[in-house]
Order: C-alpha cells, then structure tokens, then sequence
C-alpha cells in the first residue's frame, strides 16, 4: 500500500514538473503569437465540440417531436369521454333511485353503442 | 452588398455554421492571445485563457445576437469577462513573496504561481539556465514545448527513433531543473 502510494507520489511530481518545465520553457520563446500546433488543436477540437452541441440539441428536438396516430387519438377521446361520463353518473346515482341509476346506466350504454356503431358504419 | 453578406455571415455564426466558425477563430485566436499577453506576459496562461474564451464562445453560440454587434465584438466581451475573472481569481489568492527562487528550487513538487512566471527576472533566469543546455537538449526542449510538436514529428525532424527522443526529454528536462536550481540559489545570495 505504501509502495503504491509512493508511485503515486512520484508520478504526480513527476506531472507537476513536467508542466512547471512546459511553462518555464514557454518563456524563452517568441511570445507574440501562439504556437501553430496550438492554434490547429484548438480549432479542431472547439470545431469538434461545436458539431457535439449541434447534434445534441438537434436530437433534443426529435426528443419532442411527438407522432400520433388516428386510432391513438380515437382512444384518447374514449377515455376522455369515459371519465366525463363516470362523473356525470356518479352524479346523478347519488340523487335518484338505484332501480332509476340502473335504467339510465343502460340507456347511456345503448345510446353510446349506438353512437359509436354510427360512427364505424 | 457587403453589409448584406457580413450580415448573411453573422446569421451563419450565430446558426453553428463550421465553414464561418473555422474561419472566425482561426483570425481570432491570434487577437485574443496578444489581448491576453499583453495584460499578463505569461504565454501559458495566455493559452489557457484563449482556449477558454474560445469554448465559452462555442457553448454560447447560439445566445449570439447579430442585431447587438459582430462576433468579433461578441467574442471580444467574452475575453474581457475572462480577464475579470483571472484579476478576481488572482485577488482571492494570497499573493506571493518577491523572492522567485524559493519557488523555482521547488518546481518538481509544487505548481509554479503565475505571478511568479510573469516576472521578468524568472523569464531572464530561465533563459540563463535554457542556454547552458547541449544543442540537443535545447532543440528537443524547444520543439517539445515552444512549437507543441508530438514525439513522433520531433523523431523524423531529428532523423532519429520515437523511443530515443522520450529518453532525450527525459534527460533534458532533468539537466534544466538542476540549472534552475543553481541558476535560482545563486540568484539568492
């Protein structure tokens, strides 16, 4: 364990002075422009990054665009209609008769039956 | 005309377009790092700074408005924000004593200070201590940190193995901390 702190140890030393060299060194040159290597680096990986960015958020676009199809929308409108109509019911079962409730529930039903049956045909 | 087109051109800057993102920095990057020697004459830091300017541009890119000015101008802003960054990174730190030896005889276990780099006596000392090197070290140094060459390019330059000029650093880069050393301990007395 010592052993391998110790490597530790002396690699990061050895990394420190390394870029202490670099920057020293960095000094004796013509410091009024930068480097070629440098300046082609940097404009292929800013040029890398910005494509990165492009890409991202174009995906994040596609993320949003949402596809439905007709038979998504004709059960959306299903559900809808069922909750309104569970409420409604719910509603007026508390203010009639159960043998009433019952009567209206199967009108409602066969009224619907009807309707969809209309729509389909 | 040209207004239209430096208009057109602004409207692909703002949009990512490579070909005017290419051309854009490879005309800025010279710019902003005379901006930043000039305030503080320390190449590496100049490097860093232009670096950062330059992916905070990128990142930004699309906050770029071109009814508020150019990108040059744009740009420009960003670097000026970096260096107020830099003044108020460098007004929280303690600042360092006037004696630069003290910090060059410990350069293989801590990060040299910027201050201490943008010195003058520091760049005439290592410049003292560079030249008492062998031509061999000198150029592999030079080529190594100064032209940012990779191993390899050093190798076909010097007409010699990949192997051979790791081991020339190596070596060379040991000779200039122990001229340092000597350089800075007489500088001390």
């Amino acid at each position: 364990m010592d052993q391998k702190h110790d490597n530790l140890l002396n690699r990061d030393s050895l990394n420190q002075e390394e870029k202490n060299i670099s920057r020293l060194i960095k000094l004796t040159g013509d410091s009024n422009e930068p480097n070629r290597a440098f300046t082609e680096s940097l404009i292929e990986n800013a040029l890398g990054k910005l494509e990165q960015l492009k890409s991202v958020t174009g995906r994040d676009k596609k993320d949003i665009t949402i596809t439905v199809n007709w038979w998504e929308k004709v059960l959306s409108l299903a559900a809808m209609f069922a909750v309104v109509c569970l409420a409604g019911l719910g509603f007026v079962a508390s203010q009639i008769s159960s043998s009433f409730a019952v009567i209206v529930l199967i009108v409602m039903f066969v009224n619907r039956i009807v309707y969809f049956g209309g729509l389909i045909l | 005309m040209s207004n239209e087109l430096e208009q057109q051109s602004w409207l692909g800057f703002a949009k990512g377009n490579a070909d005017i993102w290419r051309e854009f920095i490879t005309r800025q990057i010279p710019q902003l790092y005379g901006i930043f020697i000039k305030r503080w004459p320390n190449p590496s830091l100049a490097e860093d700074l232009v670096q950062k300017t330059v992916f905070d541009a990128v990142r930004g890119c699309h906050s770029y408005e071109p009814s508020k000015g150019s990108p040059e101008e744009w740009i420009h802003g960003i670097a000026r924000n970096n260096i107020r960054l830099e003044i108020r990174k460098r007004a929280s730190k303690p600042s360092t004593n006037g004696n630069i030896s003290h910090y060059l005889e410990s350069i293989d276990t801590r990060p040299l200070p910027d201050e201490v780099l943008e010195k003058k006596e520091t760049a005439s000392l290592v410049r003292s201590a560079f030249g008492k090197l062998v031509d061999k070290e000198q150029t592999v140094l030079r080529a190594m940190y100064i032209e940012g060459l990779r191993a390899r390019d050093i190798a076909k330059q010097m007409k010699t193995t990949e192997k051979a000029i790791h081991s020339l650093l190596y070596r060379a880069r040991i000779s200039l901390r122990q001229e340092i050393k000597k350089t800075a301990s007489l500088h001390k007395r």
